[in-house]
């Protein structure tokens, strides 16, 4: 028998629900069930002369749209506000994802498949963008969390970016005994091995023109000219290059997991607010040429 | 000279702590090396980079040890004597030795690692963490931009532009389009106000009839016309007319049907969308160019009632309609032809078995006839179009668009037979027609000159003028004027074949009226190949006009709607012709006594059209 949870206890914790299963898949079978209403319409009902935005069909669902479309965007402020228990944010999460998959189907019923250059086709463009970043932030969502636990290990970035300073401090000291042309090799290293920056590079991984990278192939062709005493030196710095490359690819794959995981938001949010103001425009225009 | 070195360094308070050392010679290498007297641990500096040596009281020279040269002041050189005075800033990879002058001629070098910038990382990780993201563009600013953009550039814009504050080439109201117009409205394409003329206010009939407006004077017409072509239009307006009064078309509209029907005039009433406006039907925006949809020819047609919508129960609606109702194509009310009356063309219904009046006297069943004397008149009179006994089309002439038949004209239809030429003795002369008068003066003048000549020869044929004219009236040979006046109109006469005349007691004709479309609210089209020959290609005219037994012009030889039944609405099993029962195959919608013209615009032509007759009703 479940035992009822009371408040602030979770209700299930012996199984995690995550907002994409939320209430048993509640929120999927609703939208559902709008776009199964909003297809079965537009197949019904025969818009004369061909189906538009402009027939009483287009009309009811585009209202229908637009209501969606600011409730979507009012998670922006639900997320914001703490409630103390009703109004679950899960459960707003998970209307948010189907809902907003079931916009796509309705606005795209409501144009009638009619696009073009114009402010209309722009609001569509836009949501449609908005919806697919949505579609991807889900998919990151559901994906890369545990690559992201896998990748850090036992570690925090704190720490991860700790091990990185101590290793260059003791490259620094190692190489101190070097020659010049085998410390301006270990300078790369320890000048030209970013970390983070630019969303490109955190999205890539950022490993493209890495210092320590070309420090060590350039190490391996120094030792052809090197004494015996300098090939120990080199020997331990290349060691020291080695565990650097391991630290620098393990905080670079962590930034890039999370850059992965918050890129879409910089597409999503943007991309809301500029579907408003075309949305409003839309429908303004509209009535503004009645 | 001794030269002393002052290391410095900063604790974390800010606190500087100052280590001084003196060195046991006047030379000093500077370098990496462990070796060194000025140690630097940078690796942008050799092992032994250069040699500091004190060359006399204030002054040092400094030798690079290899190539790699070192910073004076900002000047990057590999060999140089130095002022000590002077206080020069010498700098090796990331450190700096400042060099002064102390007491007793001691040389002071100050060593420093120079300060990081801000921001400026001293190794590959920063202080804080990882390089920060650029903010450039981040998601507040670009959200904002993208938001104020749209609403400025797609909304204000062209607002602004409608109440006429930007004079541009661009028309930035043409971003509003929902989709291309028709081609025959495509030069509007830039010009959204030639419709839309107020904000808020749907499409207006006042703009359409800016330009269609079929009940203004030619002129009007003819300066729409230029107006519309000087704006690019691809060809002249069509011009039409109102099906009736907007209001009497509001009050004859049923009302909404259904929940669907219902809806869409409660969000029309709500949204001021007035119904029966000329857009109502007619709609533009409709193409779309990306599913490479053309645009159509002319604005699409959308009705939002069928003819038959409105003209059921009609009579309920419009107490004071002379419509009939018309429920369906078999329900279809019979032709009610305007037939001359007392006060004016009267319409009247075939199923009351009307009699026409038209003031002559003419059997179609003896001219129709292929023995009786007409037949052989015709046959006489041979190659002028005769030959044989007489068809309908010996009298009866198709119009210009051959859809329907000229006026029956004495002179031309009936006078090869009926001739009012008489042979004088001063040579042939000829009776007017038309004018009672005028054949009174003619006889009188000619009597006063002699005897018809006609009156001293036998019986001649008709037409055989110039062998000796016939009698016109009849008249004895001698007879006083008043008797062959009297002779012309009376029985016998030439005049009182056709006319129906009275003598009550002065001669009086009744007056000849002949109607020239007797279905005015509807159009028959004789130019129609079905409609004018049988299947064996001969002419069908008796199928519908029982001529050949009429024995009096009284009798009105229109075939009654149900013999358009016998194709019309009929399926193949049921006629060898069946044809559609569409209400606009005779009744257009702008002009209901014409049949809907098809296709409506064929072709934008070259040459201005001239005002289309068959778009306009009476």
């Amino acid at each position: 028998m479940t035992r009822v949870a009371k408040t602030g206890e979770r209700s299930n914790p012996g199984q995690h629900e995550g907002f994409l299963r939320h209430g048993n898949f509640r929120w999927a079978w609703r939208a559902g069930a709008l776009c199964v209403i909003a297809i079965m319409g537009y197949l019904l009902i025969d818009a004369d002369p061909r189906p538009n935005g402009g027939s009483l069909y287009g009309y009811a669902a585009g209202t229908v749209a637009t209501l969606l479309v600011l409730w979507l965007t009012l998670l922006g402020l639900r997320k914001r506000a703490i409630t103390s228990g009703n109004w679950s944010l899960k459960a707003w999460v998970s209307a948010h994802v189907y809902l907003g998959l079931a916009v796509l189907v309705v606005a795209t019923l409501h144009s009638g498949f009619q696009f073009g250059w114009n402010i209309h086709t722009l609001a569509y463009g836009l949501m449609a963008v908005v919806v697919v970043s949505g579609l991807f932030g889900v998919t990151v969502y559901a994906v890369l969390p545990r690559h992201l636990s896998h990748n850090r290990g036992e570690t925090t970035q704190k720490q991860m970016l700790e091990t990185l300073r101590a290793l260059d401090r003791q490259i620094n000291d190692a190489a101190q005994p070097l020659s010049e042309a085998q410390a301006r090799v270990v300078q790369l290293s320890l000048d030209g091995s970013p970390v983070g920056g630019g969303i490109w590079r955190r999205l890539s991984g950022g490993g493209g023109g890495c210092g320590n990278r070309k420090a060590l192939s350039r190490l391996r062709s120094l030792r052809r000219h090197a004494t015996d005493v300098e090939l120990q030196l080199l020997d331990r710095m290349e060691e020291l290059l080695q565990r650097k490359a391991a630290a620098l690819g393990q905080v670079r794959r962590h930034l890039q997991i999370r850059a992965w995981l918050s890129v879409w938001l910089a597409v999503h949010v943007p991309a809301t607010i500029a579907l408003l103001a075309a949305i409003t425009a839309h429908v303004l225009s509209v009535f503004i040429y009645w | 000279m001794t030269l002393v070195l002052r290391q410095v360094t900063r604790r974390v308070s800010g606190a500087e702590i100052v280590r001084e050392k003196e060195l046991p010679t006047d030379t000093a290498r500077i370098g990496r090396g462990a070796d060194c007297e000025i140690r630097l641990a940078d690796l942008a500096v050799s092992l032994h980079h250069a040699t500091l040596t004190a060359t006399g009281p204030g002054q040092v020279r400094i030798n690079s040890a290899g190539r790699e040269p070192f910073g004076v002041d900002g000047k990057f050189v590999t060999q140089a004597d130095i002022d000590v005075r002077r206080a020069p800033r010498l700098t090796f990879g990331d450190h700096i030795l400042s060099l002064s002058a102390g007491d007793g001629g001691r040389i002071l070098i100050n060593l420093a690692a120079a300060e990081p910038g801000d921001g400026e990382a001293t190794s590959g990780v920063p202080a804080g963490g990882v390089i920060p993201k650029a903010r450039f563009f981040g998601r507040r600013r670009i959200a904002w931009t993208l938001g104020l953009g749209i609403v400025l550039v797609c909304l204000l814009w062209p607002l602004a532009a409608f109440y006429g504050h930007f004079q541009a080439r661009i028309d930035p109201d043409q971003q509003w389009s929902a989709g291309p117009l028709s081609q025959a409205h495509a030069f509007l394409e830039d010009d959204c106000q030639s419709c839309h003329q107020e904000v808020f206010v749907a499409v207006t009939d006042a703009s359409c009839k800016a330009c269609h407006a079929g009940d203004r004077t030619p002129a009007a017409m003819a300066a729409a016309t230029v107006s519309v072509r000087r704006a690019g239009s691809p060809d002249a307006p069509s011009f039409v007319r109102d099906h009736a009064p907007r209001s009497r078309i509001l009050w004859g509209t049923p009302p909404p049907d259904g929940l669907g029907g219902q809806a869409t005039a409660w969000f029309r009433r709500a949204f001021n969308v007035p119904e029966q406006r000329c857009a109502s039907c007619h709609v533009e925006h409709v193409a779309n160019p990306v599913a490479g949809r053309r645009p159509e020819l002319i604005p699409t047609l959308t009705p939002t009632q069928t003819c038959i919508q409105c003209h059921t129960g009609l009579t309920h609606r419009l107490k004071d309609t002379d419509l009939a109702d018309t429920p369906s194509w078999a329900r279809h009310p019979n032709f009610r032809p305007a037939l001359p009356g007392p006060t004016g063309l009267t319409r009247v219904s075939l199923s009351s078995r009307p009699r026409e009046a038209s003031g002559l006297t003419f059997p179609h069943n003896l001219h129709m006839s292929p023995t009786g004397g007409p037949a052989r008149m015709a046959q006489t009179l041979g190659g002028r179009g005769y030959g044989a006994a007489l068809t309908c089309a010996n009298c009866h002439r198709p119009d210009a668009d051959r859809k329907g038949f000229a006026p029956i004209q004495m002179e031309r239809d009936c006078a090869s037979c009926h001739a009012l030429s008489f042979a004088t003795s001063s040579g042939v002369r000829q009776l007017p027609h038309g004018e009672p008068g005028q054949v009174v003066a003619a006889l009188l003048a000619w009597q006063g000159r002699g005897p018809v000549a006609g009156g001293e020869t036998s019986r001649r044929r008709p037409g055989q003028i110039g062998e000796g004219a016939p009698s016109p009236a009849g008249s004895p040979a001698g007879a006083s004027a008043v008797t062959t006046v009297g002779g012309a109109f009376g029985p016998g006469g030439a005049c009182f074949d056709c006319h129906t005349i009275f003598r009550t007691p002065t001669i009086r004709f009744t007056p000849v009226r002949l109607p020239g479309d007797f279905l005015s609210r509807g159009a028959f089209d004789h130019s129609v190949r079905e409609h004018r020959l049988d299947r064996q290609g001969k002419p069908s005219c008796a199928q519908c006009h029982a001529a050949a037994t009429s024995g009096t012009a009284t009798d009105l030889l229109l075939p009654s709607v149900s013999e358009c039944a016998e194709c019309h609405g009929q399926t193949t099993a049921q006629s060898p012709t069946p044809a559609p029962a569409d209400c606009e195959t005779c009744h257009s919608f702008h002009a209901p006594s014409h049949p809907t013209p098809r296709p409506p615009r064929p072709n934008f032509s070259a040459q201005a059209r001239t005002v289309a007759a068959v778009q306009t009703t009476p």
